[in-house]
């Protein structure tokens, strides 16, 4: 490897201090230059932020360090010694170890065999469990996480998933531990538990690389912050010197003004949507609501409180067991995918590579899949007509990039958008999105909001909205409603303290159970 | 049934893990049953230790192929060639027993065998889809074999034919095909290789990211396969006396239907050793019964393609029903504490 100039220089005194150096790290993948020239030092016992705008290159520099893919040029030294990894392999016995974003985990198989994996111990009659059972066990009461080690793993929740991930780090003893978007998918209690574990490890000496899309918690959890923008680093600060501002104006490289659009006035009008009496036990009793032309409404509850299960009983996707469901004042039969969408329902998953997009299709087919029956009456696809109407969506939508191309190659913010194209070409007049922004940059979140926004205020559509992140329904959403154990418990104005609104999701779950 | 979603507490309990544990034998388990209650009520020799000692003749090589089966299917693939393995084996030592002597022999069949398993392996472990693999392999080792010897041939030591033998009703082999499955069931927990096999037919990037050699443990599972298949095909040279070229033919499926009715996921992931043994032992059953009852061979098959689509498709349906049964009895529940409540 040959290294080139690093562009912002570290002094001789930091060099020294720390653990993990990159200089100069450069990586193409095809016409993508993903990193030019990027720098990063890590020091022990801090955690370091990565953050930048998608394609900034944070998963491109934090796959080198790990070994996941090999840089074209820069050097990587550990402890002072020029290192080159090949493999994860290779990484992981130099004892760094990432946090995958889309969890390396079997759902299979057991907590245990999954922190082990890999590394199982043995005993005289082989593999021992007990003895990793009990290993599993104690290293959980010690992070303060309460687990049946013996469960399958895909039976837990995203957030006690993630505890696996870092529990199968802290077992073998790394020295630098990277986290890449791990609170995604995690309620703020779930993600303060986390912190809480990272904290620990780092006061152990351990160093933790943290990217987030999340400023506000990186301004809470992070020592130092590094600004990835165009596959350089253009700062690095000591957290407490690096303000919300001025992180997203380097990142984005231009301040923004309003992340959130400006909000509807509330109309009176004949509901959208009317749902009365949805019952589905266990995970919903008795959820009753209204949703008018123009309104944005967000369902907040902590994971598994019930509000993605209305979102699916909406689309069709799950009968419910009891319930009325109105569409306009027309009363509609609940457990049909098809009579949604012609009713105008338009349902953007939580997950859109495994639930939303056929990933090795190109846009074009992404986002004319529902209303092909539309496009090509008589059975051939590939029609002119189709090339214009999902041109024109994904036009409406913002999408930037490629429509012949494989979606797979989309960044996440532009995934995203074909998504909303998908439903703006079939005349979907009700928006459910899960979790819409997950994984998606500042710039394309601020684009996706306002797209939507525009929709419910000139077109009187409507959108209900399943997001974790507080601060982000507030901005975005007209009322919350807040669920807690598969229940309405409360209605909040976005004005509402974030305070009253986590209260309010956990308050029913103190003295339930 | 609290639906602890969080990092809240949760109870732990070591019975929980136990029943867990079981939980995928139990639909084979009761199917096992079932064949047995069936047998023994509406055939009188059913029962009887001579019965009994046939139909373990009967289980025998098919437990073994089923066992090795397994172990494909647990590394998310699977093996078509089991049964071209198997015939390949059996004429290859039938042929080979009287030029070279009976060790020699077995180890020569051993090792064609282990030469399949071991191509399968290599595309498998460098992305070639396990269907289609094994699919061209078991066309080239129907026709290695065929060629061999196009009719049944080759001379069986008598010596060598004793292993497929009696201690009065009970099969020689016997013992030693239990302690052969006891291993088998053993090594899928317990060793480095069950737990590897099971963790790449789970997500072959998670075990690569966690340090695994994918590679050799994919070579490995149908390696494993093909020694199985060899075994299955010395006990029916033994038993047969002869290496007839297609007698393989029927363990493909028969394997595969072995290890889906025992609970193992097509796919990988998920390997249930023990549900196999019991799936094995659950198609000799069924076809003993048929023998018994006099069902003409014609009806057989399709008799036994059904009650193995229904043994699989009845616990699936069974445990939607009851999930079902379930939300509602927790909805008419609430409803009444709502109504006491308003009330």
């Amino acid at each position: 490897m040959t290294g080139t100039v690093d562009p912002v220089s570290i002094s001789e005194n930091e060099k020294a201090e720390a653990t993990l150096v990159l200089q100069g790290i450069s990586k193409r993948f095809g016409s993508t230059q993903a990193l030019d020239g990027a720098s990063l030092s890590v020091r022990k016992g801090r955690i370091h932020a990565l953050v930048g705008e998608n394609g900034a290159g944070k998963s491109t520099l934090v796959k080198i360090i790990s070994g996941i893919v090999s840089a074209d040029a820069g050097i990587v030294r550990l402890d002072g010694k020029a290192v080159s990894f090949r493999e994860p392999s290779d990484a992981s016995r130099a004892g760094i170890h990432l946090v995958h974003q889309e969890l390396a985990l079997l759902p299979h198989n057991s907590v245990t065999e999954n922190v082990f994996l890999g590394h199982e111990l043995s005993g005289p009659t082989g593999l021992s469990w007990s003895v990793m059972n009990r290993r599993a066990r104690d290293l959980f009461a010690r992070l303060g996480v309460a687990l049946d080690v013996t469960r399958p793993t895909g039976e837990l929740s995203t957030a006690q998933q993630q505890m696996v991930e870092i529990a199968r780090a802290i077992l073998r003893d790394f020295r630098i531990i990277i986290l890449d978007e791990p609170t995604a998918a995690l309620p703020p209690a779930d993600a303060e538990k986390l912190f809480t574990v990272l904290r620990e490890l780092a006061a152990q000496g351990t160093a933790v690389i943290y990217i987030s899309h999340r400023l506000d918690e990186i301004r809470a959890l992070a020592d130092d912050i590094t600004v990835l923008k165009d596959g350089r680093q253009v700062a690095t600060h000591p957290a407490s010197e690096l303000d919300t501002a001025e992180m997203i104006r380097l990142m984005v490289g231009r301040p923004i003004e309003d992340l959130f659009p400006p909000r509807g006035k509330p109309s009176e009008e004949t509901p959208v949507i009317e749902v009365s009496g949805l019952i589905d036990p266990p995970r919903l009793f008795d959820v009753s609501f209204v949703v008018r032309p123009g309104e944005i409404v967000d369902i907040y509850g902590l994971e598994g409180h019930g509000q993605d299960e209305i979102l699916s009983a909406i689309a069709g996707a799950r009968r419910p067991v009891g319930g009325s469901l109105k569409l306009g004042g027309r009363q509609i039969d609940w457990g049909s995918v098809p009579a949604m969408i012609a009713r105008g329902i338009g349902f953007i998953p939580e997950d859109r590579k495994a639930e939303g997009l056929l990933l090795d299709l190109d846009g074009r087919a992404n986002i004319s899949l529902p209303i092909l029956r539309r496009l090509a009456p008589n059975g051939w696809i590939g029609s002119v007509r189709e090339k214009q109407v999902a041109d024109d969506a994904a036009r409406e939508a913002g999408v930037r990039g490629s429509l012949d191309a494989p979606v797979r190659a989309l960044s996440g913010g532009n995934q995203q958008k074909v998504l909303l194209a998908r439903w703006l070409a079939a005349g979907a007049n009700v928006f459910l999105m899960n979790q819409p922004t997950r994984g998606v940059d500042v710039g394309s979140k601020s684009e996706i909001y306002s797209l939507v926004r525009k929709q419910c205020a000139n077109e009187g559509k409507a959108a209900i909205v399943v997001a974790r992140e507080i601060t982000e329904l507030q901005g975005f959403c007209d009322r919350i409603l807040v669920m807690s154990r598969g229940r309405l418990v409360a209605e909040c104005s976005p004005d509402d303290s974030e305070e009253n609104i986590l209260a309010a999701a956990l308050g029913q779950q103190a003295h339930a159970s | 049934m609290s639906v602890s979603h969080s990092l809240s507490p949760v109870a732990v309990s070591p019975t929980g893990a136990i029943f867990r544990s079981c939980k995928p034998l139990l639909p084979v388990l009761i199917f096992c049953v079932v064949l047995i209650a069936i047998g023994g009520t509406l055939s009188p020799v059913f029962l009887s230790p001579f019965n009994l000692g046939n139909l373990a003749v009967q289980i025998m090589p098919l437990l073994l192929v089923a066992i090795g089966q397994s172990y494909a299917v647990g590394s998310g693939g699977l093996d078509l060639s089991v049964g071209s393995i198997v015939s390949v084996a059996a004429v290859v030592a039938a042929l080979s027993f009287a030029p070279f002597g009976v060790a020699p022999a077995l180890v020569l069949a051993m090792g064609v065998a282990l030469a399949i398993g071991a191509l399968n392996g290599l595309f498998v472990s460098r992305g070639i889809e396990p269907f289609l693999v094994t699919l061209g392999t078991l066309s080239l080792g129907q026709g290695i074999a065929l060629f061999i010897s196009p009719v049944p041939g080759g001379t069986v030591p008598p010596g060598f034919r004793q292993i497929a033998g009696y201690w009065g009703q009970v099969p020689t082999m016997l013992p030693m095909i239990l302690a052969l499955a006891a291993i088998a069931i053993w090594s899928v927990r317990r060793t480095r290789t069950g737990a590897n096999i099971v963790a790449v037919g789970g997500n072959r990037e998670v075990a690569h990211l966690c340090g695994i050699p994918v590679r050799w443990t994919l070579i490995k599972a149908y390696l494993i396969c093909a020694v199985f298949a060899a075994l299955a095909a010395f006990l029916l040279v033994a038993r047969t006396g002869t290496g007839d070229p297609t007698i393989g033919a029927r363990f493909t499926l028969d394997s595969l239907a072995a290890v889906v009715l025992g609970g193992t996921l097509l796919g990988g992931g998920r390997v249930v050793m023990a549900g196999t043994v019991l799936g094995a032992i659950a198609l000799g059953l069924l076809s003993n019964i048929l023998n018994l009852l006099q069902v003409p061979a014609f009806y057989q098959t399709p008799v036994k393609g059904l009650l193995v689509i229904g043994a699989v498709l009845v616990p699936s349906v069974f445990a939607r029903i009851v999930e079902h049964r379930k939300a509602l009895r927790l909805a008419a529940a609430f409803r009444a504490q709502a109504r006491g409540i308003s009330a």
